[in-house]
């Protein structure tokens, strides 16, 4: 288990929710999109469950399954062709005229029940292939044309009742196949119902899974490009008319089947109540959205409806009038949900939070530690007109030095007044660096991860996510932020994630967020595990083994701290304060000669920002009302080098006091009496001299103590 | 943050999306037509630099003598030879210098008549918080910022909003004052209007206006409003046109913060002055400045666009209101805050207060 480092921000347990980040996270989630059509069904079904007596019956419940099954087949068809772009408006006509043709064919004309059931259908898909011809290859619009068909069959329907239902009314038949369709079981559900299961499960693997469907989406979300493709536009086009029609055809049947009558009314108002059905569940009207399980949540909600009015004796137009008030707001809601749905997630995702900081120690006391000075005033420049944010800087066993570069690129110099040479291409903002004996390097990747680099520019990924943190809303497995890293005693890579929020290039986003997103990860190179140390850490950017191997030392950028987590002796497992309540923003950290450690601020904490951290509301207003680049962030145009000794104790800070050529300084690195400089911005490194007193005879960044 | 303030602020923002015609206008108007920003004051001339003075108003003697405040002290320029000399010292801060150099009004203190080498005082009345001065017809019109503040903590007045300035009439012969008109949001400047004295131009820095102020009616009308920063000191050209000087430009980030009553209460009672969220009429890059993300520097570079606590502004306006040319200090410049600007001889000259140092844009006057 990691451990888990909240309490740190000395807030209470309940800061750690956040109704506006749940709220975000989850409108970010597909799923989230069934969530109104569900709500809607269980009011519907709680409505009618509490004021129509007889609706939480059995009886109630197979009738209810019965309407649901004829219904869901229909809404079902009108998803396909919703789903490729178009619209049909002539099911219930479709489906009246199959009604007619299957008690027909089964009274009068007594063909054996399988013909009639195979008849019927082809009747359907013959029906809505004329549809299918009309569109697809006429080129007619679909609005005009099934509203054509759907008086052309309506009228076809009328003309079947008056010729026939007089006839059939003084025929009787039983066939054993027959009442299984219309009045049956199987393993206790109506035989309409597990048909409808069948059906539904074939047309959302169809949907989803198949060729055919994913090119009815891609038809339905963009003919142009669909086309361009090379998609075979209207056999596709066809097809789902076609299908529509069977389907509605199948309906008919089993509406033929368990009435076992049929009238000049049936399935008039049908294309109503089933397109009423699909938009409920979230089939988009536009075309390329939707799918078959909800056009069943839909149809099931309007069949709940059309029962519960039933069963409460209300008279029928009320039926239509709920549906078409349903049908007019969820139509609009469709709209402007698909529209807006990515802007409201981006006005929302950010919520900022809060910490409980002390105030900042006076940097301005005279003759304190944090004095101004001019230490870091004229560094030599290297790789001044090459280098866009050197993040880190690290120098191998013969001196050359390597720095990353925001363009995704590894410089290397032979030494400080050699020419840059680029090692390796690396895709994404390399941030922090270390190397091994044999010039291996590895780097925390800015929006990828930790990969490794051999000196001849080879690059391996070596961890680019974690198992995902089951109970968190936002996927948390894909490493977005590595930051820094060390190679512990035992050869495991410790490195930060600093966010599990925002990515590299939106790290203002988390500053001003101000909750502790950030992870302590270990990279195991035996196994390649990557594994959570530490969660719930505020900002983790520099990272550093200390000299006798035993702890690691992690730089809280948003929390302004240094804590130490033991790895071995009596405390292996515990965090523990190291610097607390500095002045500036720690961005990187690692061991100096002396034994003490090396930090680098990237910026200051100013008065205004510890203000505007204590105020979430005032951020969140913040970031709502300004534009980018106008909102509040700690100075990040003055950096220093801070010495902390082991104790924790801050002993000198180094500045450039002219503040012309290093406006951000992200790490140091300290070799053979120079201390190199790297900044996230900047367009080179610095390197100074140091003072001989404190270089010992053998200079370093290495540990001092070296490990068991 | 009280629920009270909550809920105001929620029915203001439905009202804000019901009517937005009658909603307050936010939006910070942008730099184009006449005030296209360029990089002009930094290709002025620079005539006078001070290392601790800091001049404030400017008045021309003639063609060749500017005179200009610095702290108690009324300096000559001789532009011929380039030496100051001293033409009065005074007995508290001069805040505002009439056009001709003439009269001199004390911050605190009272209103002198300098002409003819002596500083002599006119009337007994002492004045808090003077910007400007003209005269005209013996009388001398003075615009006062604050009744709370001195004329040096113009952030003050405006972080907290105050609206306590006032317009002043001066009686040259009897040294009578009266109070023309009170209530305004730190009068910074006044000047002369076209038709003569009967009418004066008065800037209104906290409302972002220039207003036309009618002296017999008492009455007044804005001639600009929305102006896209804090106008300052203004001066006729001679020709119908006029010379306004912005101290700073308005931010998204200043206006936001005016709106946040609590921060803004909490940040002036915690805050030293010189941090605050709020203009200022230079960026001295300390280390407890605040930072706006834009302001970031790349690559060591300051983006001329970033936006910044300090600018320098001195724009030519004609009597309509229209504005015809700019002279800007943009970001990362060492010329901002400027705050008065007039015509001498062929040239421009202007007071960067901020760069404490005296400018001449040479042969542009129109």
């Amino acid at each position: 288990m990691p451990k888990d480092a909240f309490a740190l921000t000395g807030m209470s347990w309940r800061h750690r929710f956040s109704f506006q980040r749940s709220l975000a996270e989850l409108l970010g989630k597909r799923w989230m999109e069934a969530m109104v059509p569900c709500l809607l069904l269980v009011s519907v079904l709680t409505y009618f469950g509490v004021t129509a007596d007889g609706f939480l019956t059995l009886d109630n419940a197979s009738t209810l399954s019965q309407n649901f099954a004829e219904l869901g087949l229909v809404a079902l068809g009108m998803t396909i062709v919703l789903i490729g772009g178009g619209i049909d408006l002539s099911v219930g006509a479709v489906f009246g005229v199959v009604n007619g043709f299957a008690l027909i064919a089964f009274r009068l004309l007594d063909w054996p029940v399988p013909l009639v059931v195979a008849a019927a259908i082809a009747l359907g898909a013959l029906l809505g292939s004329v549809n299918g011809v009309l569109i697809a290859y006429a080129k007619t619009r679909p609005f005009i044309t099934t509203l054509v068909t759907l008086l052309a069959y309506r009228t076809v329907a009328e003309y079947i009742d008056t010729m026939y239902s007089p006839r059939m009314a003084t025929t009787t038949r039983i066939d054993p196949i027959w009442d299984m369709l219309g009045a049956g079981r199987l393993a206790g559900l109506t035989t309409q119902f597990v048909l409808l299961v069948v059906v539904a499960l074939v047309v959302h693997v169809l949907l989803s899974r198949s060729r055919w469907g994913w090119r009815i989406t891609a038809i339905g979300s963009s003919r142009t490009s669909a086309r361009r493709a090379g998609m075979n536009l209207p056999a596709i086009t066809f097809s789902t008319y076609a299908v529509a029609g069977a389907l509605a055809g199948a309906a008919g049947l089993l509406t033929a089947s368990r009435l076992e009558q049929s009238s000049a009314s049936t399935g008039l108002g049908m294309e109503f109540a089933v397109l009423t059905a699909v938009v409920i569940g979230g089939v988009s009207l536009a075309g390329g959205r939707g799918t078959a399980m909800r056009a069943l949540i839909g149809a099931l909600t309007v069949a709940a409806i059309s029962q519960g009015l039933t069963l409460q004796a209300q008279p029928r137009p009320l039926y239509s009038a709920v549906l078409a008030v349903i049908l007019l707001v969820f139509a609009a809601a469709d709209l402007k949900w698909g529209k807006n749905r990515g802007k409201a997630i981006q006005k929302i995702y950010m919520a900022p939070g809060r910490f409980r900081l002390r105030a900042s120690p006076d940097i301005y006391q005279q003759g304190g530690v944090w004095e101004l000075n001019d230490r870091l005033t004229g560094a030599q420049a290297i790789g001044l007109g090459e280098l866009d944010g050197p993040e880190d800087v690290v120098l191998d066993e013969r001196g050359r030095l390597y720095c990353g570069d925001r363009r995704g690129w590894l410089w290397r110099f032979d030494g400080p007044d050699s020419p840059a040479e680029l090692v390796a291409r690396v895709g994404g903002h390399p941030l922090g660096l270390v190397i091994d004996k044999d010039g291996n390097i590895a780097m925390c990747v800015a929006g990828m991860g930790l990969y490794g680099i051999t000196p001849e520019g080879q690059v391996t990924p070596l961890a680019t996510d974690v198992k995902r943190t089951w109970y968190r809303i936002n996927d948390d497995s894909a490493i977005r932020l590595a930051d820094d890293l060390d190679v512990a005693a035992d050869g495991k890579i410790y490195f930060s994630d600093a966010s599990t929020r925002f990515d590299g290039d939106e790290y203002f986003l988390d500053l001003i967020e101000s909750r502790p997103n950030g992870r302590l990860l270990r990279y195991d190179p035996d196994t390649g595990q990557t594994t959570v140390v530490l969660r719930n850490y505020a900002f983790p950017n520099g990272i550093c083994v200390s000299h006798d191997g035993a702890s690691v030392l992690i730089n809280s950028s948003n929390l302004y701290r240094i804590d130490r987590f033991h790895l071995a002796g009596p405390k292996a497992g515990q965090l523990e304060p190291f610097a607390e309540n500095l002045p500036g923003i720690p961005d990187n950290i690692n061991r100096a000669s002396d034994g003490g450690y090396w930090v680098a601020f990237a910026g200051m904490r100013t008065p205004v920002w510890d203000l505007a951290i204590s105020m979430p509301k005032f951020r969140r207003r913040m970031v709502k009302e300004l534009p980018f680049d106008e909102w509040l962030v700690p100075n990040l145009n003055t950096s220093c080098v801070i010495k902390i000794t082991e104790a924790g104790q801050v002993v000198e800070s180094l500045w450039d006091g002219q503040q012309k050529d290093h406006a951000v300084i992200t790490s140091m690195r300290e070799h053979d009496g120079y201390l190199y400089l790297g900044g996230l911005t900047n367009d080179r490194l610095g390197r100074i001299a140091l003072p001989q007193h404190e270089i010992p005879a053998r200079a370093g960044s290495e540990r001092v103590v070296s490990a068991p | 943050m009280s629920l009270t303030s909550e809920l105001r602020r929620s029915l203001g923002l439905a009202a804000e999306f019901l009517l937005p015609s009658r909603s307050e206008n936010r939006a910070i108007p942008s730099l184009d037509g006449g005030l296209a920003a360029n990089d002009l004051v930094d290709a002025c001339q620079v005539l006078w630099s001070g290392a601790d003075a800091e001049p404030d108003d400017l008045a021309v003697a003639d063609e060749h003598t500017l005179l200009f405040t610095a702290g108690r002290d009324v300096l000559g320029l001789d532009r011929r030879t380039g030496r100051t000399h001293t033409v009065a010292s005074l007995p508290g801060r001069v805040s505002a210098l009439a056009p001709d150099g003439d009269f001199a009004v004390v911050d605190g203190g009272g209103l002198y008549r300098l002409a003819g080498g002596v500083a002599e005082r006119v009337g007994d009345t002492s004045f808090t918080c003077p910007t400007s001065l003209v005269h005209a017809d013996g009388q001398a019109y003075l615009t006062l910022g604050s009744a709370e503040f001195a004329a040096d903590q113009w952030t003050h007045d405006l972080m907290g909003k105050g609206a306590s300035g006032s317009l002043v009439r001066v009686d040259l012969a009897s040294g009578r004052a009266e109070t023309l008109a009170a209530g305004l949001a730190w009068p910074a400047g006044v000047a002369i209007g076209p038709d003569g004295p009967s009418k004066l131009l008065v800037t209104e820095a906290w409302r972002h206006r220039v207003l036309e102020f009618d002296v017999t009616r008492r009455a007044s009308r804005p001639l600009l409003a929305n102006l896209p920063g804090y106008p300052w000191r203004l001066a006729p050209e001679g020709n119908g046109d006029y010379l306004l000087a912005f101290v700073a430009l308005r931010t998204h980030l200043v206006d936001f913060v005016l709106r946040e009553d609590y921060f803004r209460a909490e940040m002036i009672r915690t805050v030293p002055p010189e941090f605050w969220i709020s203009p200022a009429l230079r960026s001295t890059g300390e280390r407890w400045e605040p930072l706006q993300i834009g302001s970031i520097k790349h690559l060591n570079q300051t983006k001329p666009w970033a936006p910044s606590r300090s600018y320098g502004l001195l724009a030519r306006m004609a009597a309509d209101g229209t504005f015809l040319r700019g002279w800007h200090a943009r970001a990362g410049s060492a010329r901002t805050g400027i705050t008065a600007g007039r015509r001498a001889g062929a040239d421009i000259v202007m007071v960067s207060k901020g760069g404490r140092m005296l400018l001449a844009a040479e042969g542009e006057a129109a």
